[in-house]
């Protein structure tokens, strides 16, 4: 059988890529550690895009180049989820890729509305805010497909009663609780200060915590698990059986 | 394995990698009590004051209703070890019954609130009221799904009193309603009691 194997490692190797883009973008060139605070009202936020003009449309379009890296990631763990789920139907792996879709689009757009808010920052200042706002609501507040996403991996690697699985149980079980992380973020669309706002503790460390930390214990576990493929097909062939 | 080496082995309650998802979820609930903690000590006064609009009775109530629901739990599994299905299989639906009773009372609870002009965004005491309890209440409805996949499992044909594999399944299960109650137990004298 044809594994791939190389182009699943490139596919799952992208989640660095992204990683990559997404601090040059929000840390080095938009400088956002915290984001801005939901409290500005529109002239400090129009003040912000009219005083970074070029630095926040560069962040933006980088932003929008890395949130495409999580598709080759996602495809690469639905890859794996489908040798759980079978060749013929993986709902769950299909629901996988279908829903991180979604988180690519949220973060795209994010980065294509900074890009908006510093196009024309000489606008008046409430269109600027608003999509200022809208900006956040999709970077942060964009969660359901997130929790959906990693509910259908963790009940697919828990459904797994091969005798060595292909993916850890402890890594279903990590799903589930990174789901529960995820739903803290959700709170954004009703505070403009304290923990659950977009720039606190809970709605953006906690999240910006639980979003990495998912993408880099998956990266691992989905590259182990490609690699134990190949390395199966080939003592299988070593052995004649192939 | 034999079984003398079987007793010798320490037990782990459930599926060990399980304990990632109840030690993770208690890490979570720790850093929004830390939080709580925090701006309680910054608006002492305000605190204060929103806790005695709440109801200590509802909360008091749904203790209770927990804890009863935990002990039902483990009578459930206790009755599953010993090849009791039916018995079992009544305790989870007891402890099952226990969840909905907590839901019907958070909601008239929630209601009277909500009734009585108080909403989420009024105040940091309620922010935190609403959401820890609300996140809480998710709890309780994973849980009791979950308890209703044990009550199924116990009445099916795939189910063995000998088998590891279906005790330790029941035994997560369990484990996952007895966070439930730990958190609420937890989460009610913080935002009821203490002041």
């Amino acid at each position: 059988m044809q594994l791939n194997t190389n182009s699943q490692l490139v596919c799952v190797n992208s989640a660095m890529i992204l990683i990559f883009f997404m601090i040059i973008s929000f840390v080095a060139i938009a400088g956002w550690m915290p984001p801005l605070s939901p409290e500005l009202n529109a002239d400090q936020v129009a003040e912000v895009f009219r005083n970074n003009t070029n630095r926040i449309r560069l962040a933006g379009l980088v932003m929008t180049i890395g949130a495409v890296f999580l598709w080759p990631f996602g495809v690469a763990i639905s890859e794996q989820m489908k040798r759980i789920e079978g060749q013929l139907h993986h709902p769950l792996a299909n629901l996988q890729l279908a829903t991180v879709t979604l988180t690519v689009g949220a973060i795209f757009l994010a980065g294509m509305l900074w890009m908006l808010c510093a196009f024309r920052p000489e606008r008046a200042p409430e269109i600027t805010q608003i999509m200022s706002d809208l900006s956040w609501f999709f970077f942060i507040g964009a969660i359901p497909p997130a929790v959906i996403q990693v509910l259908a991996i963790g009940y697919c690697v828990l459904i797994d009663h091969r005798k060595t699985p292909v993916m850890p149980r402890w890594f279903g079980f990590c799903n589930l609780w990174i789901a529960t992380g995820f739903l803290v973020g959700e709170g954004v669309f009703f505070f403009k200060t304290g923990p659950f706002a977009w720039d606190g503790l809970a709605a953006f460390w906690m999240a910006a915590f639980f979003f990495f930390g998912w993408i880099i214990v998956t990266w691992y576990v989905v590259r182990q698990a490609i690699l134990h493929e190949a390395a199966e097909a080939k003592s299988l062939s070593a052995q004649g059986v192939a | 394995m034999n079984t003398a080496s079987k007793k010798l082995a320490p037990h782990i309650s459930g599926e060990a990698s399980m304990w990632i998802l109840l030690l993770g979820d208690m890490v979570i609930y720790a850093l929004l009590f830390f939080m709580y903690g925090y701006d309680h000590r910054q608006e002492a006064a305000l605190f204060r004051e929103s806790q005695t609009t709440l109801n200590a009775g509802f909360g008091f109530a749904n203790t209770l209703i927990l804890l009863t629901s935990s002990w039902l739990v483990v009578m459930g599994l206790k009755s599953a070890k010993t090849n009791q299905r039916a018995s079992a299989a009544n305790f989870f639906k007891y402890a099952m019954l226990c969840g909905a009773a907590f839901g019907v009372s958070k909601f008239i609870e929630y209601g009277l609130k909500i009734n009585s002009g108080i909403e989420l965004t009024d105040n940091s005491f309620y922010m935190y009221y609403f959401l820890l309890t609300g996140f809480h209440f998710i709890h309780v409805i994973i849980g009791m799904t979950t308890l209703f996949f044990m009550r199924r499992h116990v009445l099916g044909e795939n189910f063995s009193a000998s088998s590891d594999n279906s005790i330790s399944g029941l035994e997560s299960g369990a484990n996952f309603w007895h966070l439930v109650d730990l958190l609420w137990i937890l989460i009610f004298p913080l935002l009821y009691l203490i002041g």
